[in-house]
């Protein structure tokens, strides 16, 4: 346990936290401006695992920007479907979502096996390299634990200010706002609400697609089945406890993450006494918190999860 | 028609007809707005008024005549045109986003025409700074006391309307039409928008003002129109040398309201007996310190404006609010925040909003048990009797005129007027010792709403304690043998049927003093 | 108390009745729709085998040879509806009263833990009694896996979506803990429990098949639940689902609905979780409880929560399974094809819900019936829809 004290265990843990909080943050931050916008996408790890895959596979052969790009289109895909049956036909939310989730984890698990019949070679990457600021990365603790990240992690941090500012500073936003609170008046003042719904489900996949293809891309390098392990509703969680802002998302996704490395890593330091499956309850753990105190205070958007009908 | 060519005119409307179904709502109407008037739209509630203000704003469509705005054919397809066109419309549930601020709801939905959104591959930026300024400058001019940068549900109702007046010009409103400003609005707020209107019509804003609150009309409008079953029965009368009394009875036409036979009813023991109720609500008032008792065989109307605590006092009545303080007693048995309780004591609900007392998707006949369905008559050993329900059902529908009365049928694919007849049956079926009936004929036809009206007096005349719930004084007139005033959440007049004249009644509505002549009669 | 959470009360979910106005138009809507979203689901599967160079004919001769094709295969078909069927009664409860839950595999994994302690128990107890007791065992460990998600939700509205969802990651790991640690069988590789004991194991139906004697309480438990939706009990909870504020009105505590129809589905995926360990695998896996807990959900979905359509469902799930496994093992075609049907199936319904849809397709009804079925009476029952006009 001695080591618990050590610096190098925290820079580890604190730079993997990074690593780990990559993917929540991506769906995280999609996730929220459809929530604004009213639409609950139980679906996210389905998309999500579509990303993962489609990066992946992209990526082998043509490159790690197409390959990215691939994995956000195939999560925007489904979230078009979403779009479709939800915001269009006025489906059920929650029926819908679940059953994207069976048809991203099915679909990726049809296609894996496929292509990679059992004893066959696994396509795998290079995950990105890490991307070092001259000068502060080689900040003692500081520069190791916080300032060398995969530049997939300098991606998402960097798109928190942008959603930011799509949700406060641009009439999109606005937008965004009035559908997800009272899509009636905002209808009767001239918002296309079905338009400005269907948009923010969309950014919501094409995101999720990104965060699937974090994990493929820049944590391990290779796909199988159900690689999500469930992010896409821990996303959700994180999203009820930072109650819907850009900013929260980092931190919440952060210390989602954080709980994650720590349980990895206090594996290599505590007695085997101490079971793995205890350190893995950590996160989970850590997110029944979040959900606990989040709903306490959690003022969601009124019509979350409500279809709009106009009247005619 | 229009012989003096004198006048501007700014909007008209030509042989304008508009059917809902079988409803013709508008039969080839001719209106017409002059530059820098207020015309007044007045009618009873269905006369159509609404119908005419939607279709000049472009929420609706006419399915014959001709509109023209400002010498131009004028045919808008949906609201956003008419916003376009300078058309603002106004409407009784205003349309602000609650949970935005005034000043990000000038910026929302902003009409492309004026510099709004439209389809863009990049997201515009809201200046909020300029948006604060605009509202700031606009409310200046006016001179209206709009925050900018409070949520809009933040806002009192008045401040609310005004707002939304103020982003109507803001986004270059040439005409204006107000439906129903005034109806939930104190003196005060009533003087202050009447100015208002007065003002933009001076600073030539021409409006039409839809009401049927003729003093009001008195004292703003130039001309007025009045509507009556879809069809114009007076157009464009001069304000100033009409007869009110006249145009008042050509609004309601033939009915005599206020002359409803109603049945002599003798009350007995007090059987409802609330007592010291108050209740702090979100909006709103809420109650203070309202009592109320209601003996058998009495009617109650409780009157005001709406949002003054009538949905308080209905929760409260029936068990399923939990006053801060009072008590409410059926038959000398405590109810007080307890719903079963109430049922159990014989607490029978007809809600105001119609989709909380109907299991919509239920049949009806799975509607009509809810209240008995552990009844021995309807359930043994826990297993519910599905032929009894049904026959039992079958009975009921056909004894309240539910039609159809077919036990298997979905209840939300009735009409308005028999899902009510199915809630009365529902609630009514055994004597109820307490009814509380909130706008119990509110948008029923008028077959339908003189069975609800009889199923009132009905329960009254075998011995209920009957509480009738509404902002509409004519239903009370027709129903209430006594009425109780709320205003601001208390009770501020009770007088006996007899001294019920639309006069006072509308002075203490509108919280005016009346001479405390009666004094109640409790 | 008033319900906020959208996802919960007060929405409309997958369980919700068809929005058809009479029982004919609701029969033939609701085959008709079903009948519809599978055929074009098995459409939209043989065109991503298409387009992944396999023949749909051959997978989908594999999928039928390998769930009705002979007895041993009927045998899995039913073996794998069996807790399908069991946890999607438990899932409906609570569908019907408007809460979701997806934490049936937790509690389905707490069930088979509690069929094994009892099994452990009752080594020595004679099987007429030990069988029960241990279906017990696996009823009441499931209630307890959802006891602390319900109680979140029916106090601290928390939603019980995502906390049984982390309950299912808390018995996973439970789980594993133990058949890596106490309850690991000494020589076996693999983490696997030792056997239970005969005294709880259920015997096979048919020989040569995995049938077990299982399936028979699975009848009992479709029976129980056509019970139900006709009880008074069941009328409340149906009531508060379908509109909690008359519901609230009527004296019928929300709190308790919410709790009680959580704990109800929580019992019945235990049970689920008794049938897998005590019937179909007669020790514990990690993997024992596959996705059943998820498919389970599909399958109350599927069957709009009711027992005719459960038992329908659960038949269409636990074939697309057993044959889907068939398939991959004869044809070399992966069996997530299988649950790519699943999902399109599951859309296509949730499409069907939809009020659009639904008025489509009552019209198309009312057209046929107006045409062909005035002389049969059905024109009576809906004369209604347009009022008193």
């Amino acid at each position: 346990m001695a080591k618990l004290a050590e610096l190098t265990f925290w820079t580890a843990t604190i730079s993997g936290g990074l690593r780990l909080a990559t993917p929540l943050i991506f769906a995280s931050l999609g996730e929220t401006i459809a929530q604004r916008a009213g639409v609950l996408n139980i679906g996210l790890e389905g998309y999500m695992i579509i990303g993962a895959l489609t990066s992946l596979y992209v990526t082998v052969e043509s490159g790690i920007a197409v390959g990215l790009l691939a994995g956000a289109l195939s999560g925007a895909v489904l979230a078009l479907l979403m779009v479709w049956l939800c915001v269009r036909l006025n489906a059920n939310q929650v029926v819908v979502g679940f059953g994207l989730t069976i048809l991203g984890v099915g679909l990726t698990g049809y296609i894996f096996r496929l292509t990679t019949p059992l004893g066959a070679e696994r396509r795998q990457v290079n995950i990105l390299g890490e991307i070092r600021i001259p000068g502060l990365s080689d900040i003692p603790f500081l520069g190791e634990a916080f300032l060398s990240n995969s530049w997939m992690t300098w991606l998402a941090f960097g798109l928190v200010p942008v959603v930011w500012w799509l949700a406060q500073r641009t009439v999109f936003g606005l937008e965004v706002r009035a559908v997800g609170e009272d899509p009636d008046a905002a209808f009767a003042r001239g918002v296309d609400v079905i338009r400005v719904r269907s948009l923010a489900t969309l950014l919501s996949g094409l995101l999720g697609g990104l965060g699937g293809a974090a994990i493929t891309t820049a944590l391990v390098g290779v796909f199988e089945p159900a690689i999500t392990a469930g992010r896409g509703f821990i996303a959700l969680i994180v999203i009820i406890m930072v109650r819907w802002s850009a900013w929260g998302v980092a931190v919440g996704s952060f210390a989602f993450g954080l709980a994650d490395a720590l349980g990895a890593n206090l594996r290599n330091i505590v007695s085997d006494s101490v079971p793995t499956e205890a350190l893995q309850t950590i996160p989970f753990l850590v997110a029944l918190i979040i959900l606990i105190i989040g709903a306490r205070r959690a003022r969601m958007p009124k019509s979350l999860g409500f279809n709009y009908v106009p009247d005619r | 028609m229009s012989t003096d060519a004198g006048p501007e005119v700014a909007f008209e409307a030509r042989g304008v007809s508009r059917s809902f179904g079988a409803t013709r709502a508008l039969d080839t109407v001719d209106f017409d707005l002059r530059s820098g008037e207020i015309h007044a739209l007045v009618g009873e509630n269905g006369a159509g008024k609404t119908t005419l203000a939607k279709i000049t704003a472009g929420a609706l469509r006419p399915d014959s005549g001709t509109l023209r705005l400002f010498g131009e054919p004028y045919d808008p397809r949906r609201r956003s045109d008419g916003s376009a066109a300078g058309v603002a419309h106004v409407r009784q549930q205003l349309s602000l986003v609650r949970g935005l601020t005034v000043a990000q709801n000038i910026e929302l939905g902003r009409p492309r025409a004026l510099g709004g959104t439209g389809w863009r591959p990049w997201p515009r930026a809201f200046n909020a700074r300029a948006a604060r300024a605009e509202v700031e400058r606009l409310a200046a001019e006016l001179d209206l006391a709009v925050p900018a940068d409070e949520l809009v549900d933040d806002l009192p109702l008045a401040v609310r309307q005004q707002a939304e007046i103020l982003i109507s010009l803001a986004w270059g409103a040439r005409l204006l039409i107000l439906d129903e400003p005034s109806s939930a609005l104190g003196p005060l707020e009533t003087d202050a928008l009447v100015a208002l209107c007065l003002r933009l019509r001076d600073e030539g804003t021409p409006i039409i003002y839809i009401s049927h609150r003729l003093p009001e009309l008195a004292r703003l409008a130039d001309r007025l129109t009045v509507l009556r079953q879809g069809k114009v029965v007076t157009a464009g009368r001069d304000v100033h040398d009409a007869d009110l009394r006249r145009i008042a009875e050509l609004m309601i036409g033939d009915i005599t309201l206020l002359d409803v036979e109603r049945p002599a009813l003798a009350p007995g023991e007090v059987r409802l007996d609330a007592d010291g109720l108050r209740v702090a609500a979100e909006h709103g008032p809420g109650l203070r310190d309202v009592s109320l008792r209601v003996r058998a065989g009495e009617i109650v109307g409780v009157v005001g404006v709406a949002g003054n605590g009538q949905d308080e006092l209905a929760g409260v009545l029936t068990g399923q609010l939990r006053p801060d303080a009072g008590t409410v007693c059926v038959d000398e048995t405590d109810v007080t925040g307890s719903p079963a309780a109430a049922v159990g004591a014989g607490v029978a609900l007809l809600p105001e909003d119609r989709t909380a007392g109907l299991a919509a998707d239920f049949s009806l006949a799975e509607n009509l048990i809810a209240r008995r369905v552990a009844d021995p008559q309807f359930a043994r050993l826990g297993v519910r009797l599905t032929k009894a329900v049904q026959r039992h059902a079958r009975a009921l529908a056909e004894r309240f005129d539910v039609r159809p009365p077919e036990p298997a049928l979905r209840a939300g694919s009735l009409s308005g007027g028999n899902q009510q007849k199915l809630m009365a049956a529902r609630e009514m079926e055994r004597d109820p010792a307490v009814l509380v009936a909130a706008g119990p004929t509110k948008g029923l036809d008028p077959h339908a709403g003189r069975a609800i009206r009889d199923r009132c007096f009905e329960a009254a005349g075998r011995g209920g304690a009957v509480v009738i719930i509404s902002a509409d004084l004519d239903e009370v007139a027709e129903l209430a043998q006594r009425v109780v005033v709320l205003s601001g959440g208390r009770v501020t007049d009770r007088f006996g049927v007899e001294e019920m004249t639309s006069a006072r009644l509308g002075a203490v509505m509108a919280g005016l003093a009346w001479d405390p002549a009666g004094e109640g009669l409790e | 108390m008033s319900t906020t959470a959208p996802d919960a009360a007060g929405m409309d979910h997958g369980a919700e009745a068809l929005r058809a106005d009479t029982p004919f138009e609701r029969a033939t809507i609701g085959l008709g729709t079903s009948l519809l979203a599978v055929v074009a689901a098995l459409g939209l599967g043989a065109v991503i085998l298409a387009g992944s160079g396999e023949n749909p004919l051959t997978a989908y001769g594999a999928i039928l040879v390998g769930s009705f094709g002979d007895w041993f295969a009927i045998g899995e078909t039913l073996a794998r509806a069996a807790p399908l069927a069991v946890v999607g009664v438990g899932a409906a409860v609570a569908l019907r009263a408007g809460v979701i839950t997806i934490g049936a595999q937790g509690q389905l994994i707490a069930g088979s833990l509690g069929a094994l302690c009892a099994g452990f128990v009752l080594q020595d107890a004679p099987a007429v009694a030990a069988v029960p007791l241990a279906a017990v065992a696996g009823a009441l460990f499931g209630m307890a896996w959802v006891l602390i998600p319900a109680l979140l939700r029916a106090h601290l509205n928390v939603n019980e979506i995502l906390s049984t969802l982390l309950f299912n990651e808390f018995a996973f790991l439970l789980l594993a803990y133990l058949l890596n640690n106490p309850l690991k069988e000494p020589k076996a590789i693999t983490p696997k429990s030792e056997p239970l004991p005969d005294s709880v194991v259920l015997g096979d139906l048919v020989a040569s098949t995995r049938l077990h004697a299982g399936v028979l309480a699975v009848v009992v438990i479709v029976a129980l639940f056509a019970l139900w939706t006709r009880s008074t009990m069941g009328y409340r909870y149906d009531l508060f689902g379908e509109n909690p504020r008359l519901a609230h009105s009527l004296g019928i505590g929300g709190r308790r609905v919410v709790l009680n129809s959580l704990l109800i589905s929580g019992a019945l995926a235990g049970l689920a979780g008794w049938l897998q360990a005590a019937g179909l695998l007669q020790r514990l896996f990690v993997d024992i409880a596959e996705e059943i807990g998820f498919f389970g959900l599909v399958v109350a979905m599927l069957g709009g929560a009711r027992p005719l359509g459960i038992l329908a469902a659960a038949l269409l799930v636990g074939a697309l399974q057993a044959g889907g496994l068939h398939m991959q093992a004869t044809e070399g075609i992966p069996a997530s094809l299988s649950d790519v049907i699943q999902a399109l199936i599951l859309l296509g319904f949730a499409v069907r819900y939809a009020p659009q849809i639904a008025a489509i397709g009552r019209r198309a009804v009312r057209s046929l019936t107006d045409t062909f079925g005035a002389a049969a009476g059905w024109g009576r029952a809906r004369g209604g829809a347009g009022g008193e006009a």
